[in-house]
């Protein structure tokens, strides 16, 4: 116990010898949140070994730090609504009011306890209406522990561990070094083996997906360590604790477009993505289809990109050739799309003819945001000439899909 | 799927309204060449209680109408009777709970207090009200952590009214109405000829055509069960009608309203034996199947083992979704509760306030058959399924 827990061996009980069943991935993955916390208290050993015997892929957790810069897993700040804090009367003195992410909020704050003072505690189940014999039985468990119940399942279960309000905890604990939380968290998913990007074979050995609220300790983290990361979305009206966004500024396209270098995919809470008025659901919002759109959460091995696949694909195939009016046409194949950054990304792949696509005259281009207009004159060069080779983008199709509008005969090269 | 209030037809239900109604005809704009869809029978029963009570107020066209859309097999019932004998479709004996009575001024004066079941009961009491007057009161979503806002939309109906609900359905809808509280309903309400309430209850049947032995080729066109906590009615009957009949029991400590026999009287060997010539099975309140401690079930009883020995169907109330209503062993889940009795305790139908998920647990744990009944069909099927991966 303590920050310099012993190696974990693999246990002569569990056959070794064999691989374990390995994580499914052709399926929506199953997160326990905080553990199976509908039936046991939330990130205790019992809900994430229930949570994996009921077939969980991943366990997820919240992590934050004790006064002595031990990780631990715990949702809240403060112990109140899930530990027995009450009843110790020794602590009685810790009760203290701190701002958290601008709101004054009074407890007693895990970064004023010892990890050997947290341990003298006991969780209990926080819902009222949830099963309360578990109360008082089982205590908090740190990062390290966590993992340990991960890599000693029977079979291939996936972490999914959240840095929990860094700027809060970064205030109250310091490490020596000048190391941070995300410092430290990344350090023990490194000592424990955890890397490669998603889908990699490393990955696959040992699942794992870091999130936060908090894009800038993730973009921090990026630098640290390949494993991918989930960017959490709070509600509507929250802002980010680091960066102070709102909602509407990192749901846009643009902020996506930043991201998604960082991140693999967003967790956002269910009620933004479809409003809900008297406890009934509306329509959805375009949210998943936009995060979509940036692929997040489609990512391939070695960093290949949707355009890499696809040119690989046409390649395998033979497709390959300049325009040419001449020679008959054996493989004839134009390459469209309506995003001009893909077509410009694979004019460095192939030399395949690429058309693109322009929408409706209200439609901004989903890459680059460029209205109509500014499509049609700036960012496509042009070479009317039929011979030679030819760079970029060399025949612009504009799709009548509107079917409402006719475009005025002097810019239209070729339909 | 949310359901909107807004695509409920309920316009023929609005026509028929009195005890006289005017015979049913087939609608002709429903194909009346083919023949329905039949009643399943290779699977435990889905029997709506009370309508989609989950979701709409209990026991009015619209929750029925909902129940067979989600695809009960059986909407359920109990029927009373007005002051001037009309039977009607209402589970409580007083209409405080479940309609809008106290808004209505005019019948203020008719709250009573009346003993039913050995017990004081004060309301206004539908055996107090012609049924014009329960007509012009509105129905009420009786949980409050239900969706409310059906308040005051919606009529009680009758048994007339909730037999053409069945009738008209796309594909074969059973019935399973109750003869509810016989002692007081035959206290308060007298029809001429000195026939009872029972006599009444069997003749809307008939008129409707339901008849027949349990599965015979007449009960499958218009499946019936008749349920009653009284044993008496339910003997009684079984002079007017061979239609199946369920023993419903009630809690331990609740004795027959009728021959005041203890639970543990009417759930013994000897009573099964003698009940077994005049019902198909028994009704009983799960928690006195399986017994229940600190929100657990603890080990099953013998109850059900022993009434099929007898030849009695089991048929348990009430499931419920709601996590109040759902045993810590079923971890919140309601499919988790429907597996444990169906799978573990082998129940042969269930009264459930939510028609919809048990179709739902059914359908992907039993379907109905895609119809391929011939074992070539089935290799083809197979050699196709394969041959895709044959090539990758």
């Amino acid at each position: 116990v303590g920050c310099t827990a012993r190696p974990l061996y693999p246990l002569p009980g569990r056959r070794n010898d064999r691989s374990k069943q390995p994580l499914q991935t052709f399926r929506a993955y199953n997160f326990a949140h905080r553990g199976s916390n509908g039936e046991f208290p939330e990130e205790t050993v019992v809900a994430y070994m229930r949570a994996i015997e009921e077939g969980a892929d991943f366990i997820e957790s919240d992590v934050q730090a004790t006064k002595d810069g031990v990780l631990v897993c715990a949702h809240d700040v403060i112990l109140d609504d899930t530990t027995d804090i009450a009843e110790h009367k020794e602590f009685a003195d810790r009760k203290t009011t701190y701002v958290v992410q601008g709101v004054n909020m009074t407890g007693y704050f895990i970064v004023d306890f010892t990890l050997e003072e947290l341990k003298s505690l006991r969780t209990k189940q926080s819902y009222s209406f949830r099963d309360q014999q578990y109360n008082g039985q089982f205590p908090i468990i740190t990062f390290d522990e966590y993992i340990s119940i991960a890599l000693d399942a029977p079979r291939v279960v996936g972490i999914y561990p959240e840095i929990k309000n860094p700027v809060f905890v970064n205030n109250h604990v310091k490490w020596p070094g000048g190391k941070k939380l995300e410092d430290k968290f990344v350090e023990i998913l490194k000592k424990y083996g955890y890397k490669g990007d998603y889908m990699s074979k490393e990955w696959l050995k040992q699942p794992a997906f870091v999130q936060s609220f908090a894009p800038s300790s993730l973009i921090y983290i990026s630098n640290l360590t390949n494993l991918p990361k989930i960017f959490l979305i709070d509600d509507l009206t929250i802002y980010t604790e680091d960066t102070n966004q709102s909602y509407w500024e990192i749901t846009s396209d643009k902020y996506l477009n930043f991201i998604k270098d960082y991140v693999v995919g967003i967790g956002p809470w269910k009620d933004t993505i479809i409003y809900v008025s008297e406890n009934y659901m509306q329509s959805p919002t375009d949210l998943v289809a936009r995060a979509h759109a940036y692929k997040l959460q489609v990512r391939w091995a070695g960093g290949k990109i949707f355009e890499d696949k696809f040119v690989n694909i046409l390649k395998k195939y033979g497709y390959k050739g300049t325009y040419t009016l001449k020679d008959g046409l054996k493989q004839s194949t134009f390459v469209q799309s309506f995003t001009p950054t893909s077509l410009i990304y694979v004019s460095n792949l192939t030399d395949l003819p690429k058309v693109l696509l322009i929408a409706d005259t209200t439609v901004p281009t989903q890459d680059t945001n460029q209205g109509f207009h500014l499509v049609i004159w700036k960012s496509v060069n042009i070479d009317t000439s039929y011979s030679g080779r030819y760079k970029g983008v060399i025949i612009i199709g504009v799709v009548l899909c509107s079917c409402s509008r006719v475009i005025q005969g002097s810019f239209v090269f070729s339909v | 799927m949310a359901f909107s209030a807004r695509i409920v037809p309920f316009i023929l239900l609005l026509l028929l309204v009195g005890s006289a109604a005017r015979p049913l005809y087939p609608l002709p704009g429903r194909r009346n060449d083919r023949s329905k869809q039949p009643l399943q029978t290779f699977r435990p029963y889905n029997i709506a209680h009370r309508g989609s009570n989950g979701e709409i107020p209990e026991e009015t066209a619209v929750a029925y109408m909902r129940a067979i859309e989600e695809g009960t097999d059986f909407i359920e019932t109990d029927i009373l009777a007005s002051k001037d004998g009309a039977l009607i479709c209402f589970h409580d004996v007083i209409l405080d709970d479940t309609t809008d009575i106290a808004k209505h001024k005019e019948f203020v004066n008719r709250k009573r207090t009346y003993e039913v079941q050995g017990m004081n009961t004060t309301g206004y009491f539908t055996v107090d009200f012609t049924l014009e007057e329960l007509k012009s009161l509105r129905v009420k979503q009786r949980f409050p952590f239900r969706d409310q806002q059906y308040n005051g939309k919606f009529s009680i109906i009758t048994f007339e009214e909730f037999i053409s609900v069945a009738l008209d359905a796309p594909r074969v809808v059973g019935i399973y109405p109750e003869i509810k509280n016989p002692i007081f309903i035959n206290q308060h309400v007298k029809w001429p000829g000195g026939k009872k309430f029972e006599d009444k209850f069997v003749e809307t049947l008939k008129k409707y055509g339901y008849k027949g032995d349990y599965m015979s080729k007449q009960w499958l066109k218009q499946p019936a069960f008749i349920q009653s906590f009284a044993p008496t009615s339910l003997i009684y009957i079984s002079n007017l009608t061979d239609l199946p009949k369920i023993f419903l029991i009630d809690d331990v400590s609740m004795p027959t309203q009728d021959t005041n026999q203890s639970y543990w009287e009417i759930t013994s060997d000897k009573y099964f034996d003698f009940i077994k010539d005049y019902v198909v099975g028994i009704g009983p309140w799960k928690d006195t199947i399986v017994t229940v401690s600190d929100n657990y079930l603890r080990s099953p009883t013998d109850l059900v083992a022993r009434a099929h020995a007898y030849n009695l169907q089991v048929h348990p109330y009430t499931f419920r979704n709601e996590n109040k209503c759902l045993h810590f062993n079923f971890s919140e889940d309601p499919y988790n509760e429907y597996q444990y009795w169906i799978n573990k305790i082998g129940v042969d139908g269930l009264f459930t306030d939510f028609t919809g998920s048990l179709h739902q647990y059914q359908q992907w744990t039993t379907p109905f058959s895609s119809g391929e009944e011939s074992a070539s069909k089935l290799l083809d099927k197979i050699a196709l399924m394969i041959s895709k991966f044959r090539n990758s």
